[in-house]
């Protein structure tokens, strides 16, 4: 891998200069570097693919594609985010892929070994139940939807940085989790379990 | 059990989030090592994430602008499209001519119609640009004035398409048969993909004592169950026509353009035998005497044909409960063909029909 392609950092960069040396030493194919990085953003990645697929056969594939991906791309990265944000983007990229290649019809997965953090068993079957459902549900969106959706909604990461993250306008951004919302909320109106979670939230979410 | 350490809201906040309470299911490190093993694994390998071909291309370009792109499309090709029309001159025109016991004598805008009685002719487009005849059914005599080059003038009788530059021709159709004769220049006729040039004093398809040594290879046939129920149940099994090896191709000439125009010929001959045969097919339950009497003018030359034709005349003849004639014709099927495709099926009727 040369190093070449590593681009100058303008001077608005916002990326730390410790980063920025982690950078070029990945893209110079430094395999202790990569190691490192891999290491620092394991867990990022995978709660991000966790909260996009909820919990998929595929999520350990995804996670070294989403890894493949970053060191793959890391030439064009020029500092002007935070190298986290600009690992996650390339995550949400790899999920989007997934989502389309997996395909135009919707395939539902089990989602295991969910736990709630509520304290009875009771509520944890619960909670499990709604979830396994909400995925259900999400399958049916399109994938673009699905991904602002479980960002902002599952992840309460602001509209902003979904925009960011998707490499969408905020406009964009908001339609997209708004008629995710609404497709949700649709059809878990006639699920007692599941609207008590997502129907009638619009109000909170406009909020933000 | 550790989040990573990430900027979050409190969950609070939305409801939507409070179902995904959903604590974190963090991986073992023995399966990190084992991921942590594969990611260098593949990039020492130089290979590429699976979901890079899908997230390459702008990846979330919006929808909505891809539709909007494709609309803008389509109407400026429209537009493009009537315009370059307007500026070709007059609109196509569509008119139906239908004849009862009179003739009719048509004249439309480079081409002059002789209807036959009994007949249903559909003239659409216009001198300048292609235009179309359908013949529904009986009898039309097309004068037709040269046409410009691009702008050709084809009659349409069923399957038959035929196409013209400039000539003088009749098209007869009766149901599904039909045949063109050609008084002046050559048209080309096409059936189901095939063609052949038929000239002046010309008939397609070509009489049947025009010998053919072709024969067809695939067949077009009557579904067996047709058979009656006095052939006993087995007979769904007797009947089917077999697909036949392909004939050796006839010998032509040195001179290449003569060779060019026997094959043209022999093409053009085996089309219309097997057209002939498969009318005679698909009109058997309607009308099975005229099928009967197709089959025996097929059965009555050397073409490859004769063979079907010969064995599908008994059959229909089993079918009608004629079993006199139909043993009389299978019995000479198997004397004419002994090791034809349908020699046991002829003779596994035959054994029925005693």
């Amino acid at each position: 891998m040369a190093n070449e392609g590593l681009r100058p950092v303008p001077p608005g960069q916002v990326t730390a200069p410790e980063d920025l040396e982690l950078v070029r030493r990945c893209v110079a194919g430094d395999r202790q570097a990569q190691r490192a990085l891999f290491a620092r953003e394991r867990d990022h990645v995978h709660w991000t693919l966790f909260r996009i697929l909820g919990h998929s056969q595929h999520l350990e594939d995804l996670i070294q594609d989403a890894f493949l991906e970053v060191f793959r791309s890391l030439s064009t990265f020029r500092g002007e985010s935070l190298l986290s944000t600009w690992v996650e983007r390339c995550t949400v990229r790899v999920a989007y892929g997934y989502f389309r290649r997996k395909a135009l019809v919707p395939r539902l997965e089990p989602v295991h070994e969910v736990v709630s953090g509520a304290p009875s068993a009771e509520q944890r079957v619960m909670h499990r139940e709604a979830a396994r459902r909400l995925y259900a549900l999400l399958d049916r969106l399109e994938p673009s939807q699905r991904i602002a959706y479980t960002l902002h909604q599952l992840d309460n990461k602001p509209l902003k940085e979904v925009a960011t993250l998707m490499q969408a306008s905020l406009v964009t951004t908001k339609v997209r989790v708004f008629r995710a919302r609404r497709s949700v909320e649709k059809r878990a109106e006639n699920d007692p379990l599941l609207s008590e979670f997502v129907v009638g939230t619009s109000q909170v979410s406009r909020k933000r | 059990m550790s989040k990573p350490n990430l900027p979050r809201k409190d969950p609070s906040e939305s409801s939507h989030a409070r179902i995904l309470e959903l604590e974190f299911e963090p991986l073992s490190e023995a399966r990190w090592h084992k991921i942590e093993q594969r990611v260098f694994a593949r990039l020492d390998a130089g290979e590429l994430p699976s979901t890079r071909d899908s997230i390459q291309p702008a990846p979330f370009a919006p929808r909505r602008v891809r539709v909007w792109a494709l609309g803008l499309l389509a109407s400026v090709l429209l537009v493009m499209l009537a315009l370059s029309r307007s500026n070709r001159g007059a609109a196509p025109t569509v008119s139906r001519i239908s004849t009862g016991v009179t003739a009719s004598h048509v004249a439309l805008p480079g081409v002059v119609l002789d209807v036959s009685p009994q007949s249903a002719v559909v003239v659409s487009g216009s001198a300048e640009e292609s235009a179309l005849i359908v013949l529904d059914r009986g009898e039309v005599t097309c004068e037709v004035a040269h046409r410009r080059p691009g702008a050709p003038l084809f009659v349409q009788a069923g399957e038959l398409s035929v196409e013209v530059v400039g000539t003088r021709f009749t098209v007869t159709r009766q149901e599904e048969v039909a045949s063109v004769t050609v008084q002046e220049g050559v048209v080309r006729v096409t059936l189901r993909g095939r063609s052949a040039s038929v000239k002046a004093g010309e008939t397609w398809p070509p009489p049947l004592t025009a010998a053919a040594s072709s024969a067809p290879s695939v067949v077009g046939v009557p579904r067996p169950s047709e058979l009656p129920e006095a052939l006993g149940s087995a007979g769904s099994s007797v009947g089917a026509l077999r697909p036949r090896e392909p004939p050796p191709r006839p010998r032509v000439s040195k001179d290449a353009k003569e060779a060019k125009d026997v094959n043209s010929t022999v093409e053009a001959t085996r089309a219309g035998v097997q057209h002939q045969f498969e009318m005679a097919t698909r009109i058997e339950a309607k009308e099975p005497a005229e099928a009967i009497r197709l089959y025996e003018e097929i059965e009555s030359t050397s073409s490859g044909w004769a063979s079907n034709a010969l064995f599908a005349h008994g059959r229909l003849e089993a079918a009608r409960g004629n079993r006199v004639a139909a043993r009389r014709i299978l019995t000479q099927y198997l004397k004419r063909f002994p090791a034809g495709a349908n020699a046991p099926d002829a003779r596994l009727l035959l054994s029925r029909l005693e």
